[in-house]
């Protein structure tokens, strides 16, 4: 892999001994292990505190991130990025997954999306407005899918009308994730119900202040009993336009970038946690002479979940050094990424439940539900239907990968 | 004769479910919002339910396994929450096991309704110790979990093994609950101090175990096949309703294709539970093993078709207010009950190769 220079500036105030060692991969794996190792003991002592709510413990580790310049360190230090290389954001994710620190979960869509969308498309007024916010910990939320749009996204229905200087928008979104915690909102809405143009050509995609007048959240629990997705019911809301990402029509396109962001940068890191998810149920099986390492079945199914993990974990390393030289939309393999990684997360789930007998089917109460075998198989659903599911996936690699006609 | 008792008691038991037991009463029993298990319950003594499965000269209704069956499928297919797998899997055991004695002690109280019975949720756990006629210790899993049962577990006797029969009475043997991730389903251990047991039954030679293995797992199997086709009937039903794209998502190939699948998983294992039912009610030589093969593939065929139920309904499948999640835990849990389906399928090896040793085929097909 290519290593490019080091990042050589970081907002002030951060201490800079982890990144000052980026030009040297082994010397910047083993800072990011030392500080990791001294946070897991922050964390202890968190926790002995009193367990801090989910929240708390992802601003906490948001916070603890940005001390060393890591909360961003893919973003450009210009809007409070660290700027590393890919080589070291990969050694970085190793790392994360290695000390099992938590994912950030509740800044997907502010780290990920946001960022994929604003550097693409945002004026230079948004992304100075919001970037350094969102590296700071802003927590956002994706308006996208409504109860009527959900594979078909582009008939979504949510009405933005504009009104001089603003757009006045009434409709309604769900699924949408942690919106329950989020100052803003990605949202997509019809500025154009002609029903003679294209349904893509349509839609607006806006930045939206959830504190703003007629903005209702309703959380909507899962199937593990958690509520992390919501429903966002709009009611005259009234939008600057300033806060329009793209022209007028143009919120489709926009969109895109959005979506490959979710495609796919998000799961490398997930995929290298699958391997000590894995490798610590293996460890733990040994541990207690778990009564599967004696039938030959499930030993048998382990070591073929065993190598694809592997497997996995190698598609990505090349995937991400061919990325390198392709833009995310050229990269027709990403939906191959998301329906083999998270079929897998499914599969791998399938095995934990099974494999853990009847102490699995027994409910546990505690804050930390996904290290239960049954919440982590109900809760592997999500990954497989959201993002577009993969049944659209499947569609998008037979029609786009291996050139199949449309129906 | 039995077929008219059997259509006419599908019939009563649709209805009651039918109005009882729908998604939205399931759903606020899941939340605590109601008492849908006694409700339920109460409902099913009272139309002679309980009593399906036994002789007359017991209090029954003389349906035998057929009985049995029909009313763990409606049960499965409503999803019905309560301890009714463990009491008549436990009551149908006992008539099998018992004495005189224990039977005109328990079996009128249970045709009552007056008594729930706890079983093992599968066999191969802990054992009670057992002392000078009392009982020690903490129970394995047991499935039901009234406070008042009568548990049926097993026990170290001295010289061997056998089940000790268990009333709980709240001080020398009492039922702790175990919250399972199916609400549906009642559980917990026993603990037991110097309990004194209504009954010990000696099992030296494993055909008490059999006995309960050919229960459960029949009963299982039905519940596993009832709530499969539920789930999946409900699904094509939401794919034919779901409009994406300007048109129903059922008009989809690809998702015509994986409903299909899901039914062409449940009916072989409908099938093969028709024959096991069969062979149980004539008492057949073979029908432990097709017994235990009829509950490895129901549980497989209704683990899959939860599973992809909630793949096919997309966002929705994946939240509380949905039913796929109810029914998936139900198949995960179910996937346990009686034994797991590869511990089964090993039971099945073992009598088909003592079957075969005697020359005996097992795969006669009775008119
Ligand atoms: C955990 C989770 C988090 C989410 N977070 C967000 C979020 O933050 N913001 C947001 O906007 N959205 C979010 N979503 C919504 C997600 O994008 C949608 O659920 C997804 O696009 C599917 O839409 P749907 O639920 O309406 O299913 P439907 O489109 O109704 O699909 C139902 C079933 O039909 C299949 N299907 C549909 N069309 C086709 C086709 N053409 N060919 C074959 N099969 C097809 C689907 O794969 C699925 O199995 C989230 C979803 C989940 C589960």
């Amino acid at each position: 892999m290519m290593l490019s220079t080091a990042a050589t500036s970081a907002a002030a105030g951060v201490d800079t001994s982890i990144l000052d060692k980026a030009g040297d991969l082994d010397a910047f794996r083993t800072a990011v292990r030392t500080w990791l190792e001294e946070v897991t003991a922050r964390r202890r002592k968190l926790d002995q505190d009193g367990r801090p709510s989910f929240y708390d413990l992802q601003q906490w580790w948001m916070a603890e991130r940005n001390k060393v310049g890591l909360g961003t360190p893919h973003w450009p230090v210009k809007y409070g990025g660290s700027n590393i290389s890919l080589a070291c954001q990969v050694t970085m994710s190793e790392e994360l997954a290695r000390a099992r620190v938590p994912a950030m979960s509740l800044f997907t869509v502010s780290l990920n999306h946001v960022f994929a969308t604003l550097s693409m498309w945002g004026t230079e007024e948004q992304k100075t407005a919001y970037l350094p916010e969102v590296a700071k910990g802003a927590v956002w939320c994706q308006g996208f899918s409504e109860p009527g749009a959900g594979s078909d996204l582009a008939s979504l229905r949510t009405r933005a009308v504009r009104d001089g200087d603003h757009y006045v928008v009434n409709g309604q979104k769900i699924w949408s994730s942690y919106s329950m915690y989020a100052g803003h909102c990605i949202l997509l809405a019809r500025t154009n119900a002609d029903p003679e143009i294209k349904k893509q050509a349509g839609i607006s995609y806006f930045l939206m202040d959830m504190t703003l007048p007629g903005v209702e959240v309703r959380p909507i629990k899962q199937s593990n009993g958690d509520a992390e997705f919501a429903e966002l019911f709009l009611t005259d809301v009234s939008i600057p336009v300033s806060q329009r990402v793209g022209e007028e029509g143009e919120g489709w396109k926009v969109a895109q970038s959005t979506l490959a962001a979710e495609r796919g940068v998000l799961a490398f890191e997930a995929a290298e946690r699958l391997r000590y998810d894995v490798e610590e149920f293996y460890a733990a099986a040994v541990e207690c002479s778990a009564s599967w390492l004696q039938d030959a079945e499930m030993r048998r199914e382990f070591m073929r979940l065993f190598g694809e993990v592997q497997a996995c974990r190698k598609m990505f390393r090349r995937l991400l050094r061919e990325a390198g030289q392709m833009s995310p939309e050229q990269a027709a393999t990403v939906p191959q990424v998301k329906v083999i990684n998270t079929a897998l997360r499914k599969a791998v789930g399938d095995f934990m439940v099974r494999a853990s007998g009847m102490d699995a089917q027994i409910f546990v109460d505690c804050e930390d539900r996904m290290a239960q075998p049954v919440s982590r198989y109900v809760s592997s659903f999500g990954g497989a239907i959201a993002g577009g599911s993969n049944e659209i996936m499947r569609n998008i690699i037979a029609e786009r990968v291996l050139g199949m006609p449309r129906r | 004769m039995l077929e008219d008792d059997l259509e006419l008691l599908v019939q009563s038991i649709e209805d009651v479910l039918s109005n009882e037991c729908g998604s939205q009463a399931l759903h606020k029993f899941y939340d605590g919002e109601n008492a849908l298990d006694t409700d339920l319950w109460r409902q099913a003594s009272d139309l002679g339910w309980l009593a399906i499965g036994l002789t007359e000269e017991l209090g029954g209704l003389e349906m035998g396994y057929r009985g049995l069956d029909v009313l763990h499928r409606a049960l499965g297919r409503a999803g019905a929450p309560g301890g009714f797998i463990p009491t008549l899997v436990g009551a149908q055991w006992l008539s099998q096991v018992a004495d005189e004695r224990l039977l005109q002690e328990l079996m009128p109280r249970f045709v009552a309704g007056e008594l729930e019975f706890a079983v093992p949720a599968a066999l191969g756990g802990v054992a009670l110790e057992e002392r000078d006629g009392f009982l020690s210790g903490t129970s394995s899993l047991l499935m039901g979990g009234s406070e008042t049962c009568v548990a049926i577990v097993p026990v170290g006797v001295v010289g061997g093994r056998g089940f000790a029969v268990v009333e709980a009475d709240g001080r020398t043997a009492v039922m702790e609950p175990a919250e399972l991730w199916d609400r549906t389903r009642p559980a917990g251990k026993l603990v037991c101090n110097q309990a004194k047991p209504l009954a010990l039954i000696a099992d030296a030679d494993g055909a008490v175990a059999r006995c309960y293995l050919s229960n459960m797992t029949l009963a299982v199997a039905a519940d596993c096949v009832g709530a499969a086709r539920r789930i999946a009937g409900q699904t094509v039903d939401y794919l034919k309703e779901r409009v994406q794209f300007g048109k129903p998502l059922a008009t989809l190939q690809a998702l015509k294709h994986r409903c299909a699948d899901l039914f062409l998983k449940i009916t072989p294992a409908e099938d093969l539970l028709n024959h096991a039912v069969d062979a149980a009610s004539r008492a057949d030589r073979s029908a432990l093993m097709w017994c235990a093969l009829a509950k490895a593939a129901a549980s497989d065929a209704f683990r899959f078709v939860a599973a992809d139920c909630v793949q096919l309904h997309g966002g929705v499948g994946h939240t509380w207010e949905f039913d796929c999640h109810i029914f998936l835990k139900r198949a995960l849990l179910n996937e346990e009950l009686g034994g797991r389906n590869a511990i089964l399928r090993d039971l099945a090896a073992e009598e088909l190769n003592l079957a075969a040793m005697k020359g005996i085929s097992t795969m006669e097909i009775a008119a």
